[in-house]
């Protein structure tokens, strides 16, 4: 408590002291309490006061006691008219615009855009060609064993460009040729490696042959025969090294036929079933097959295992042409001579039996 | 004792009727207000260690803010109280941007040599007894050069109460800090300046 008191008094002495040195001064010397602020800077704070008092509006926001500040304010403050058309429009807006998504999906669902539309016929050819197309990649994927084209290039030329002769040829043949194909193919490689075999053997031979004769003398009949035995077994030898080159070269050339034949099987195959399939979907009429006795026979005994009828298409000076059906196979048209075969065109009934028709010759 | 508190509280009414008038629209009671204070608000700024310019333009700065929040100006609140919360918190604003603490250190050293200088004028002009108004104006001065000394804490306490007029309360207010930190930093202050111009009382 003494200390406070000291603190106090001593407090007190301070301030008393401070402020007789004011007092001194504001007596004696008028510059230290009398320092104002320069009259332009008067007159600039004067002018913006009553320049802030004349634009009423602050340029700061003013916050009101909501909190709310001036833009605010400014929104609430719109004409009535106005707010009412804000009102109605954005929910009519985004009601419009749903609607409009719905119908426009609704419209696509229920509809084609253009039902006079037609989606494009996709012609055989392009068929035939994609078909023709897998085939040829089939053999490659199947894990089939193929040479690089560089190896086989060389050795198979000749070969390359007479299967390509014979696939050509092999365009118009049925899958049941395929035999025959095959056999055809294989015989000239066997002579041929035959004579590439023998010719190096008979080269080498000649070779060995032909070298001792113009170095050293024989001294006895024993040594003859040994050195004879070594230069026939060393030619032997060469030979078999020719011929083990020869004979691969020969085996990549098959390899090569192979793959080529396969190519050519399955280009066949395709071709085949193209046609089978032109034949049930497009259903084209085939020229009228002339008749034969022979077959005129066959038909015969077909009729009466199974009913056979016919119609009569067309008829001129010569002949007929009649529309013959099977139970389940597509009509055939046939021409008949008139010289040959004579038809009972008396019924009613466009279809008539097979019996119908007669061979003259026969009569 | 009373009639000076009723003078004071009548002052502040003023002040707070003249500024309501102002936001109100009033343009001729700012003029009022602003003859009233300009000059408690430019000693503030000039004693604390500025120089005049920046002093006005620490004014200009001060009563601009004044003018343009006079809409949120509540009467609950003394004027000169918050003419000077203003004024202070543009003060701080200042010192942060210059680094015045910086300064300060320079001026200090500075002063230090200013002061001995003075105390040896002062010794010398002592002996010559017919240099009233000399002395006068060395111990303007050296006040000034004391103030300039003070912690910036301590100087802002020492300004708004022994220039201003404030009390402890008001000034605990302004500054936004505790009642008896104020009053510490008023006691150190007057000591200081009290040790610092103990010549002048004799």
């Amino acid at each position: 408590m003494a200390t406070n008191k000291q603190d106090d008094k001593a407090l007190a002495e301070d301030q008393a002291f401070i402020q007789s040195l004011y007092d001194d001064l504001s007596d004696h010397n008028g510059d230290y309490t009398a320092e104002q602020p320069s009259e332009q800077l008067d007159q600039s704070i004067l002018a913006a006061a009553h320049k802030a008092v004349k634009a009423k509006p602050t340029l700061h926001s003013e916050k009101t006691a909501d909190g709310q500040t001036d833009d605010k304010k400014q929104a609430l403050n719109r004409p009535a008219e106005k707010r009412k058309k804000m009102a109605w429009y954005y929910p009519a807006a985004t009601a419009a615009s749903f609607l409009l998504v719905g119908l426009i999906v609704n419209h696509q669902l229920n509809g084609p855009i253009n039902p006079e539309y037609k989606a494009p016929l996709v012609s055989m050819e392009h068929v035939t060609k994609a078909k023709q197309s897998e085939s040829l990649a089939a053999p490659a994927e199947m894990g089939v064993r193929t040479l690089s084209d560089e190896t086989v290039r060389p050795l198979v030329a000749k070969q390359a460009f007479k299967e390509e002769m014979l696939v050509e040829e092999f365009d118009d043949v049925f899958v049941e040729n395929e035999p025959s194909l095959t056999a055809s193919v294989e015989v000239p490689a066997s002579p041929h490696k035959k004579g590439i075999k023998s010719s190096a053997v008979q080269q080498s031979k000649d070779e060995i042959a032909s070298e001792p004769s113009a170095g050293a003398s024989p001294q006895s009949a024993e040594a003859e025969f040994v050195i004879a035995a070594e230069k026939e077994t060393k030619a032997d030898m060469l030979a078999s090294n020719d011929l083990t080159t020869a004979a691969q070269e020969q085996m990549f050339a098959e390899q090569a036929q192979q793959k080529h034949r396969l190519a050519a099987k399955a280009k066949q195959k395709a071709s085949v079933k193209d046609r089978q399939l032109s034949k049930q979907t497009l259903n084209t009429p085939l020229p009228p097959i002339v008749l034969s006795h022979e077959k005129y026979k066959a038909l015969q005994v077909q009729s009466k295992q199974n009913t056979l009828y016919w119609r009569l298409l067309q008829e001129n000076h010569s002949s007929y042409v009649i529309e013959l059906f099977s139970n389940e196979q597509i009509p055939v048209l046939y021409r008949l001579n008139k010289n040959s075969f004579e038809l009972n065109k008396s019924r009613q009934d466009k279809r008539q039996p097979f019996a119908e028709i007669t061979y003259i010759a026969e009569k | 004792m009373d009639a000076k508190a009723q003078g004071n509280k009548s002052r502040q009414q003023l002040d707070q009727t003249l500024m309501l008038a102002y936001a109100e629209g009033d343009a001729a009671a700012f003029d009022r207000l602003y003859s009233r204070h300009k000059t408690a608000v430019y000693r503030f700024f000039i004693r604390q260690n500025l120089t005049t310019a920046v002093a006005e333009d620490l004014c200009h700065d001060t009563w601009l803010k004044l003018i343009n929040n006079r809409a949120g100006y509540q009467a609950n609140a003394l004027f000169t109280t918050y003419l000077f919360t203003i004024a202070r918190r543009i003060a701080i604003d200042h010192a942060q941007k210059k680094s015045v603490l910086l300064e300060q250190q320079q001026n200090e050293e500075n002063l230090e040599n200013q002061e001995s200088n003075i105390t040896q004028q002062v010794t010398e002009s002592n002996h010559d007894s017919q240099l009233d108004v000399a002395d006068n104006q060395t111990l303007a001065a050296a006040l000034k050069q004391q103030i300039a000394a003070l912690p910036y804490e301590q100087r802002e306490v020492f300004l708004l109460k022994q220039e201003a007029g404030f009390s402890i309360d008001d000034i605990a207010e302004i500054t936004f800090q505790n009642k008896e930190k104020v009053k510490s930093c008023w006691r150190y202050a007057l000591q200081k300046m009290r040790k610092g111009l103990s010549f002048y009382g004799n």
